[in-house]
């Protein structure tokens, strides 16, 4: 018979005491900045009904959710975000929306299978409010996650800053496709860089990407809307339901904007310089936004960017260091997910991208999950174990005087017993050992394991031993 | 004395085909009924063989309770752990040949290509609602169309009858494993272009982890060479041919080597072998073996013809045996890579 591999699963973790106490003292100290805020603590069920996170109202990839079948049946899944069980929650026990504005904080794991980095759960804390769509909530947010954080890091703490609506505009003057649109936010990285049109221009087509330009030959081919239907009658004249899942009109929709084609390679280039100036901008707010109002000069994007500089702007009311504050048009997050003012937390040992924490304004959620789109909403989220990666936390055991009380006669029981009862009641942390073979061997021992005292009995005489 | 677990598909081409492999082999398998689910073979001692359903075999691996198998690329990379202990030893062992592949309905003019299907995803996100895709290969498919930008689609478990899920309803399109493509014409789908996902065959897969175990890493080689052997001996095919030295205007069989040096397809796998033919005829004649490709075959007769060749035959060749065996360099190589053979 083989022996059974019972080894954690791959990306996951134990935890031990020291750890689990910097965990529990972040997030008591959490929950207590937040609460100050007005932020009431909720805890949604750590599984959900998988069609929740396939809606992709977060921005989870299909492949990367955990998904099974329970044992009733139900398609369920390891939640991989808090915001889609809280905006179930919010859906569910509440029959009238919108809401007033509600804040609410959590804390726990969400899940993620990451085959790269080969872990595969966030230690998250994070805070989301909704029903407020007003700059008042981008700034209460960007500055409640700002302070906490300095809490924590202190002054190592370093911010960016961007706006997802402005780079969105962007795109949209230039009427730009919905897939030529991810291209661009997916290379922002590549724009950034002083890279060759052609070579981006290349890549584009690789993606699958064509232009007006690439269907010149093809224009003889575009047909009227009714001759689309003509044909398609025709050719599936014998099956009623040959369109299957779609509507005919959806197919001939499909069909037309084929072949209409308003992207050209030069508004796409144009589109892609624009980008690669902005995001290319590194100044302080004043000269960031005056810059980037330049760039814009033909673009109608001045309520996003005279936003995005008022939400920085206030921040020092809240008596936040504008200095710390990198203005970065480039950052987006994650794409498709977040659609106004974004930012990201990180300290002077992490690189940008590999930053502890971030947020920001993501108001097509409650569009994506029951089709109500007056459902504004910002937040942001800590990985705990990111945070607190070289940072000591206050451990609450040390508050404590950890003591041993050796058993070196079993007559000695009840004595010891008593003896644990009366400390405990004065504070002290009380383990009873009798495992050692001498009080020299377990002074040993404690001289390694943070023992403050060891207590032990001679002729039922009580004696102590401080280490 | 631990014995090597060898791991076959139960029922169904794999099956069929696996027999034959190892028939051709010298390792036939000696099971006395259908209805029993192990087997043995009797030309190699110390191995047990296991009749599974092929989509079960990988996660037999990945627990350890198979050392070898055979088993469609497609299920095994569908079912197996991505930091499990399996891996493919021989990946075209040239039966259970399929595509899994991408179909939508036939109607759907719009959608030639996988970015014609990108695009529709996002019309119908716009809609509000997601593609739904019926398909038993999950994982598979859900990482292919990530990677190529597609997120906005759900995943419809299936397991029989998927063809029909876009006509009833209860999907849009599917993803399925498809041979010659008829079925999925009689369904009324098309494969969209790109939308092949993976070439699948039948492959020799082995555990790393047990057959890390001396007795046993002993006991697979001779089952990786052999299948090898008989996998590599299938690409080529034995010509032999008569050649009049005479005619060719030369005094001795060494001087062929020039005219053979200059004609790729006359140099075989290392250059012919000669034999003095014992005949009546004038002249002195030479009997040449070359060792080809069979996709050379007639290219190599047109030739021969050319040189004066007579009396052409061929042979089947049974086994060939390279200097290394690439499988079992593999497996070695792997291991090696995870810690020492115990």
């Amino acid at each position: 018979m083989n022996k059974l591999n019972l080894n954690k699963v791959l990306g996951f973790k134990d935890k031990y005491s020291e750890e689990i106490s910097v965990l529990n003292d972040l997030n008591s100290k959490f929950f207590k900045f937040t609460e100050k805020w007005g932020y009431t603590q909720i805890s949604p069920p750590i599984i959900e009904k998988t069609d929740l996170f396939s809606n992709k109202i977060s921005s989870s990839l299909t492949s990367n959710i955990y998904y099974f079948t329970d044992p009733s049946g139900q398609e369920v899944s390891l939640r991989p975000d808090f915001t889609s069980s809280i905006i179930r929650m919010i859906f569910e026990n509440n029959e009238n929306l919108p809401l007033n504005e509600i804040r609410y904080s959590y804390s726990g794991e969400i899940y993620r299978y990451n085959n790269i980095s080969n872990k595969n759960y966030i230690s998250q804390n994070g805070v989301e409010f909704i029903g407020n769509d007003s700059l008042t909530s981008d700034i209460e947010i960007t500055a409640l996650a700002i302070l906490f954080s300095k809490e924590i890091v202190g002054n190592e703490l370093l911010v960016s800053v961007g706006h997802v609506g402005i780079i969105s505009d962007v795109l949209n003057y230039f009427k730009l496709s919905d897939r030529e649109s991810i291209f661009i936010l997916q290379n922002l990285d590549l724009i950034s860089k002083d890279n060759n049109l052609d070579f981006i221009i290349n890549k584009a087509k690789d993606f699958g990407l064509y232009f007006k330009n690439d269907l010149i030959n093809l224009q003889n081919k575009s047909f009227s809307n009714n001759e689309y239907s003509r044909m398609l009658d025709f050719a599936f004249s014998n099956d009623s339901n040959f369109s299957q899942t779609r509507e005919k009109d959806s197919i001939i929709e499909g069909l037309a904007n084929k072949y209409e084609k308003n992207t050209t390679v030069e508004i796409f280039s144009d589109c892609i310089n624009l980008i690669s100036k902005l995001i290319n901008i590194d100044d302080n707010l004043e000269e960031s936004v005056s810059k980037a109002n330049k760039i814009l000069s033909k673009i109608p994007v001045k309520n996003n960017l005279s936003d995005f500089y008022k939400i920085v702007s206030s921040l020092k009311n809240y008596e936040i260091d504008l200095s710390k504050i990198k203005i970065n048009f480039g950052l987006v997050r994650e794409w498709g997910y977040y659609s106004g003012f974004v930012f990201n937390l990180y300290n002077k040992n992490l690189l940008e991208k590999n930053n502890f924490g971030g947020g920001g304004r993501y108001n097509s959620l409650g569009n994506s999950i029951n089709n109500n789109d007056s459902f504004p909403a910002t937040g942001f989220a800590i990985d705990n174990e990111k945070l607190t990666k070289n940072i000591k936390l206050k451990n609450n055991n040390n508050l404590f005087n950890k003591i041993v009380i050796f058993l070196k006669n079993q007559n000695d029981y009840d004595l010891a017993i008593k003896t644990s009862i009366d400390e405990r009641k004065k504070g002290s942390i009380v383990t009873l050992e009798s495992k050692f073979s001498s009080i020299n061997e377990l002074e040993e021992w404690s001289k390694n394991n943070d023992i403050f005292e060891i207590i032990y009995f001679e002729k039922s005489e009580l004696i102590r031993r401080k280490i | 004395m631990k014995r090597l677990s060898f791991a076959l598909p139960v029922s169904g081409a794999l099956y069929d085909g696996s027999m034959d492999l190892l028939k051709n082999c010298g390792l036939s398998i000696s099971r006395s009924n259908n209805r029993v689910y192990t087997a043995t073979i009797p030309s190699l001692s110390g191995i047990d063989v296991m009749f599974q359903r092929q989509s079960d075999i990988p996660a037999r691996l990945d627990s350890n309770v198979a050392d070898l198998g055979i088993v469609g690329l497609d299920s095994f990379y569908e079912s197996k752990l991505d930091n499990g202990n399996s891996l493919v030893l021989i990946d075209d062992l040239g039966f259970g040949k399929s595509d899994l592949v991408l179909a939508v309905p036939d109607a759907w003019l719009d959608v030639k290509n996988l970015v014609d299907l990108a695009d529709l995803s996002f019309k119908m996100r716009d809609q509000g609602r997601d593609l739904r895709i019926a398909t038993k290969y999950p994982r598979l498919v859900s990482r292919f169309l990530n990677n190529n930008s597609i997120y906005y689609f759900n995943i419809v478990d299936a397991s029989g009858g998927i063809e029909v899920a876009p006509y009833i309803g209860y999907a849009d399109m599917i993803c399925d494993i498809t041979d010659t493509g008829n079925t999925l014409r009689q369904n009324r789908l098309k494969i969209i272009e790109n939308g092949t996902i993976f070439s699948s065959q039948a492959a020799l897969v082995g555990n790393l982890e047990t057959l890390a175990k001396t007795n046993i890493f002993s006991t697979v080689k001779p089952v990786i060479e052999k299948i090898e052997g008989y996998m590599n001996a299938k690409k080529y095919i034995r010509v032999t041919v008569n050649l009049s030295l005479t005619d060719l205007g030369l005094s001795s069989p060494e001087d062929l080597q020039a005219v053979l040096s200059s004609n790729h397809i006359l140099h075989g796998l290392k250059g012919p072998s000669f034999s003095h033919v014992l005949t009546t005829e004038p002249g002195q004649w030479i009997s040449l073996e070359l060792i080809i490709s069979i996709d050379q075959l007639l290219p190599c007769i047109e030739e021969l013809r050319n040189l004066g060749g007579v009396s052409i035959t061929t042979s089947d060749l049974n086994m060939l045996f390279y200097k290394d065996s690439i499988g079992y360099s593999k497996l070695v190589q792997a291991i090696s890579l995870i810690g020492d053979i115990e």
